[in-house]
Protein backbone atom coordinates (compact mmCIF):
# COMPACT_ATOMS: atom_id res chain seq x y z
CA UNK A 1 0.00 0.00 0.00
CA UNK A 2 1.31 3.25 -1.00
CA UNK A 3 0.50 6.88 1.11
CA UNK A 4 -1.21 9.95 0.71
CA UNK A 5 0.73 12.69 2.84
CA UNK A 6 -0.40 16.08 3.60
CA UNK A 7 1.77 18.78 5.30
CA UNK A 8 -0.28 21.50 6.74
CA UNK A 9 2.74 24.14 8.18
CA UNK A 10 3.39 27.80 7.40
CA UNK A 11 7.21 26.70 7.61
CA UNK A 12 8.45 25.62 4.03
CA UNK A 13 11.33 24.18 6.11
CA UNK A 14 9.12 22.29 7.55
CA UNK A 15 7.61 20.73 4.86
CA UNK A 16 10.77 19.95 3.15
CA UNK A 17 12.32 18.28 6.07
CA UNK A 18 9.25 16.16 6.72
CA UNK A 19 9.63 14.78 2.69
CA UNK A 20 13.18 14.25 3.08
CA UNK A 21 12.63 12.12 6.14
CA UNK A 22 10.11 10.12 4.43
CA UNK A 23 12.53 9.53 1.30
CA UNK A 24 15.49 8.78 4.05
CA UNK A 25 12.72 6.20 5.41
CA UNK A 26 11.77 4.60 2.42
CA UNK A 27 8.40 5.45 3.34
CA UNK A 28 5.77 4.19 0.54
CA UNK A 29 4.67 7.59 -0.78
CA UNK A 30 1.73 7.71 -3.56
CA UNK A 31 1.61 11.66 -2.80
CA UNK A 32 3.33 14.60 -0.97
CA UNK A 33 1.31 17.73 -0.55
CA UNK A 34 1.86 20.14 1.42
CA UNK A 35 -0.28 23.64 2.19
CA UNK A 36 0.99 26.53 4.17
CA UNK A 37 -2.33 27.25 6.31
CA UNK A 38 -5.09 25.25 7.72
CA UNK A 39 -7.69 26.99 4.83
CA UNK A 40 -5.55 25.04 1.95
CA UNK A 41 -4.86 22.41 3.91
CA UNK A 42 -8.68 21.67 4.35
CA UNK A 43 -9.58 22.16 1.01
CA UNK A 44 -6.59 19.88 -0.18
CA UNK A 45 -8.15 17.51 2.52
CA UNK A 46 -11.90 17.77 0.79
CA UNK A 47 -10.63 16.52 -2.76
CA UNK A 48 -8.17 14.46 -2.22
CA UNK A 49 -8.23 11.09 -0.13
CA UNK A 50 -5.16 11.45 2.29
CA UNK A 51 -3.81 8.76 4.65
CA UNK A 52 -1.54 10.88 6.54
CA UNK A 53 -1.97 14.58 7.73
CA UNK A 54 1.51 16.45 9.71
CA UNK A 55 -0.20 19.39 11.20
CA UNK A 56 1.68 22.38 12.85
CA UNK A 57 -0.68 24.09 15.50
CA UNK A 58 0.37 27.99 15.14
CA UNK A 59 -0.35 29.18 11.36
CA UNK A 60 -1.65 32.44 9.98
CA UNK A 61 -5.21 32.41 8.73
CA UNK A 62 -6.77 29.10 9.78
CA UNK A 63 -4.82 27.43 12.96
CA UNK A 64 -4.33 23.86 13.51
CA UNK A 65 -6.81 23.76 16.31
CA UNK A 66 -9.27 24.83 13.87
CA UNK A 67 -8.58 23.08 11.25
CA UNK A 68 -8.89 20.17 13.71
CA UNK A 69 -12.58 21.06 14.80
CA UNK A 70 -13.55 21.01 10.97
CA UNK A 71 -11.92 18.19 9.39
CA UNK A 72 -13.85 15.82 12.52
CA UNK A 73 -17.11 16.76 10.62
CA UNK A 74 -15.69 15.00 6.87
CA UNK A 75 -16.71 11.90 5.78
CA UNK A 76 -13.02 10.97 5.51
CA UNK A 77 -11.97 11.57 9.17
CA UNK A 78 -12.30 8.02 10.01
CA UNK A 79 -9.71 7.50 7.48
CA UNK A 80 -7.40 9.57 8.23
CA UNK A 81 -4.21 10.04 10.91
CA UNK A 82 -3.60 12.87 12.46
CA UNK A 83 0.01 13.82 13.13
CA UNK A 84 0.76 17.20 14.98
CA UNK A 85 4.10 18.74 14.63
CA UNK A 86 4.06 21.50 17.48
CA UNK A 87 6.40 23.10 19.65
CA UNK A 88 3.04 24.09 21.41
CA UNK A 89 3.79 25.10 25.43
CA UNK A 90 0.33 25.02 26.34
CA UNK A 91 -0.30 21.36 27.46
CA UNK A 92 -3.22 21.78 28.29
CA UNK A 93 -5.24 22.77 25.19
CA UNK A 94 -2.64 19.73 23.36
CA UNK A 95 -4.25 17.48 25.93
CA UNK A 96 -7.73 18.09 24.38
CA UNK A 97 -7.31 17.36 20.68
CA UNK A 98 -5.47 13.90 21.92
CA UNK A 99 -8.25 10.95 20.03
CA UNK A 100 -7.17 7.50 19.05
CA UNK A 101 -6.26 8.44 15.29
CA UNK A 102 -4.68 11.96 16.53
CA UNK A 103 -0.95 11.56 17.50
CA UNK A 104 1.79 13.86 18.36
CA UNK A 105 5.26 14.74 17.88
CA UNK A 106 7.32 17.24 19.65
CA UNK A 107 9.61 19.82 18.29
CA UNK A 108 12.46 19.51 17.49
CA UNK A 109 11.79 15.95 15.85
CA UNK A 110 14.45 13.74 14.96
CA UNK A 111 14.01 11.25 11.82
CA UNK A 112 14.06 8.43 14.61
CA UNK A 113 10.46 10.67 15.74
CA UNK A 114 9.30 10.76 12.05
CA UNK A 115 10.21 7.15 11.53
CA UNK A 116 8.42 5.96 14.68
CA UNK A 117 5.12 7.81 14.46
CA UNK A 118 4.76 6.19 10.33
CA UNK A 119 5.74 2.80 11.83
CA UNK A 120 2.96 2.89 14.14
CA UNK A 121 0.35 4.26 11.70
CA UNK A 122 1.13 1.95 8.99
CA UNK A 123 0.94 -0.87 11.14
CA UNK A 124 -2.72 0.20 12.67
CA UNK A 125 -3.73 0.59 9.27
CA UNK A 126 -2.65 -3.10 8.17
CA UNK A 127 -4.13 -4.28 11.29
CA UNK B 1 10.06 37.53 33.87
CA UNK B 2 12.18 34.09 35.65
CA UNK B 3 13.71 32.80 32.64
CA UNK B 4 17.26 32.01 34.18
CA UNK B 5 20.15 32.07 31.51
CA UNK B 6 20.18 27.85 32.15
CA UNK B 7 16.64 27.45 31.25
CA UNK B 8 17.35 29.46 27.90
CA UNK B 9 21.03 28.00 27.14
CA UNK B 10 19.30 24.48 27.84
CA UNK B 11 16.57 24.81 25.15
CA UNK B 12 18.98 26.57 22.95
CA UNK B 13 20.99 23.57 23.12
CA UNK B 14 18.49 20.93 23.04
CA UNK B 15 17.10 22.86 19.96
CA UNK B 16 20.13 23.46 17.59
CA UNK B 17 21.36 19.97 18.15
CA UNK B 18 18.49 18.53 17.14
CA UNK B 19 17.83 20.28 14.24
CA UNK B 20 20.85 21.67 12.77
CA UNK B 21 23.22 18.85 14.59
CA UNK B 22 25.66 22.22 15.69
CA UNK B 23 27.73 20.76 18.62
CA UNK B 24 27.02 23.77 21.02
CA UNK B 25 29.20 24.45 24.19
CA UNK B 26 28.59 26.47 27.39
CA UNK B 27 27.69 29.75 27.32
CA UNK B 28 30.00 32.64 27.64
CA UNK B 29 30.20 35.81 29.17
CA UNK B 30 27.17 37.87 28.34
CA UNK B 31 28.66 39.49 25.24
CA UNK B 32 26.44 39.49 22.03
CA UNK B 33 27.82 38.46 18.49
CA UNK B 34 29.27 40.35 16.11
CA UNK B 35 29.38 40.72 12.66
CA UNK B 36 26.30 41.19 10.57
CA UNK B 37 23.26 39.54 12.15
CA UNK B 38 20.06 38.28 11.50
CA UNK B 39 17.43 38.63 13.78
CA UNK B 40 14.25 36.79 14.26
CA UNK B 41 11.54 37.58 17.27
CA UNK B 42 8.42 35.94 18.45
CA UNK B 43 5.58 37.08 20.88
CA UNK B 44 4.12 35.13 23.47
CA UNK B 45 1.26 35.49 25.78
CA UNK B 46 -0.53 33.90 28.74
CA UNK B 47 1.46 33.61 32.27
CA UNK B 48 3.39 36.11 31.27
CA UNK B 49 3.57 38.26 27.64
CA UNK B 50 6.51 39.34 26.11
CA UNK B 51 8.70 38.51 23.08
CA UNK B 52 11.63 36.82 22.16
CA UNK B 53 14.84 37.65 19.77
CA UNK B 54 17.46 35.45 18.28
CA UNK B 55 20.46 37.01 16.69
CA UNK B 56 22.82 34.64 14.83
CA UNK B 57 25.60 35.53 12.54
CA UNK B 58 24.33 36.21 8.95
CA UNK B 59 27.23 33.87 7.84
CA UNK B 60 26.58 30.56 9.55
CA UNK B 61 22.71 30.26 8.21
CA UNK B 62 23.45 28.62 5.17
CA UNK B 63 25.34 25.75 7.23
CA UNK B 64 22.37 25.69 10.11
CA UNK B 65 19.96 25.52 7.12
CA UNK B 66 21.39 23.08 5.00
CA UNK B 67 21.88 20.96 8.02
CA UNK B 68 18.32 21.67 9.08
CA UNK B 69 16.86 20.85 5.49
CA UNK B 70 19.45 17.56 4.91
CA UNK B 71 20.50 19.15 2.03
CA UNK B 72 23.55 17.67 -0.05
CA UNK B 73 26.55 19.35 -0.34
CA UNK B 74 26.54 20.40 -3.91
CA UNK B 75 22.97 22.62 -2.78
CA UNK B 76 23.36 25.46 -1.10
CA UNK B 77 20.35 26.72 0.68
CA UNK B 78 18.90 29.95 -0.99
CA UNK B 79 17.62 33.05 0.99
CA UNK B 80 14.57 32.37 1.15
CA UNK B 81 15.16 28.51 2.60
CA UNK B 82 17.76 30.11 4.94
CA UNK B 83 14.55 32.89 6.39
CA UNK B 84 12.20 29.91 6.67
CA UNK B 85 14.66 28.05 8.84
CA UNK B 86 15.33 30.51 11.14
CA UNK B 87 11.85 31.50 11.57
CA UNK B 88 11.53 27.96 12.68
CA UNK B 89 14.21 27.73 14.71
CA UNK B 90 12.61 30.67 17.03
CA UNK B 91 9.56 28.76 16.61
CA UNK B 92 10.81 26.08 17.83
CA UNK B 93 13.33 27.97 20.56
CA UNK B 94 10.42 29.49 21.66
CA UNK B 95 8.61 26.27 22.32
CA UNK B 96 11.21 24.73 24.17
CA UNK B 97 11.92 27.65 26.45
CA UNK B 98 8.09 28.06 27.45
CA UNK B 99 7.51 24.70 27.66
CA UNK B 100 7.71 24.56 31.58
CA UNK B 101 5.16 22.72 33.87
CA UNK B 102 2.57 24.95 35.82
CA UNK B 103 0.07 24.13 38.31
CA UNK B 104 -2.99 25.75 36.49
CA UNK B 105 -4.93 25.60 32.98
CA UNK B 106 -2.89 28.73 32.08
CA UNK B 107 -0.14 28.29 30.23
CA UNK B 108 2.11 30.40 27.29
CA UNK B 109 0.68 31.01 23.72
CA UNK B 110 3.03 31.59 21.22
CA UNK B 111 2.65 34.17 17.84
CA UNK B 112 3.56 33.73 14.26
CA UNK B 113 7.93 34.41 13.92
CA UNK B 114 8.63 37.46 12.61
CA UNK B 115 12.22 37.50 10.21
CA UNK B 116 14.10 41.01 10.32
CA UNK B 117 12.47 42.17 13.35
CA UNK B 118 15.41 45.31 14.12
CA UNK B 119 17.01 44.58 17.48
CA UNK B 120 16.47 47.65 20.00
CA UNK B 121 17.74 47.22 23.19
CA UNK B 122 21.50 47.03 23.87
CA UNK B 123 22.21 46.15 27.63
CA UNK B 124 20.58 43.16 28.76
CA UNK B 125 17.32 43.82 30.78
CA UNK B 126 15.15 41.00 30.49
CA UNK B 127 17.10 37.61 29.85
CA UNK B 128 19.75 36.13 28.04
CA UNK B 129 21.70 33.69 27.11
CA UNK B 130 24.70 33.17 24.39
CA UNK B 131 25.64 29.75 23.06
CA UNK B 132 28.94 29.05 20.80
CA UNK B 133 28.32 26.73 18.36
CA UNK B 134 31.25 24.49 16.10
CA UNK B 135 30.53 24.39 12.45
CA UNK B 136 32.64 23.07 9.63
CA UNK B 137 33.55 26.53 8.60
CA UNK B 138 34.25 27.58 12.17
CA UNK B 139 32.30 28.75 15.63
CA UNK B 140 29.94 31.26 15.91
CA UNK B 141 27.89 32.74 18.57
CA UNK B 142 24.25 32.99 18.65
CA UNK B 143 22.13 34.83 21.18
CA UNK B 144 18.45 34.54 22.72
CA UNK B 145 17.01 37.67 24.56
CA UNK B 146 13.53 37.59 26.54
CA UNK B 147 12.43 40.91 26.77
CA UNK B 148 9.22 41.31 29.01
CA UNK B 149 6.10 42.74 27.70
CA UNK B 150 4.21 45.98 29.27
CA UNK B 151 2.33 43.80 31.36
CA UNK B 152 4.51 41.63 32.79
Amino acid sequence: MNYNVLVVDDSSAVCRVIKRCLEILEFPLEDYFTANDGEKGLARLQKTPIHILFLDLHMPHMDGYEMIEKIEKLPSWSNLTVVIISSEPNKHRLRALMKPNVLFVPKPFTLEDIGDVVDKITKDMLA
Amino acid sequence: MTFTEIELYDALKRVLTTMTFALVVEPRPKDAPSGELLCAAISFGGLQNGKMYLRIPLEIMPELAGNYLATDDTHSPNTQEQLDVLGELINVVGGAVLDRPVGSNRAYELGIPVIGEAYAPGPVYGSRTVAKLWLERGWAELTVDILPGENS
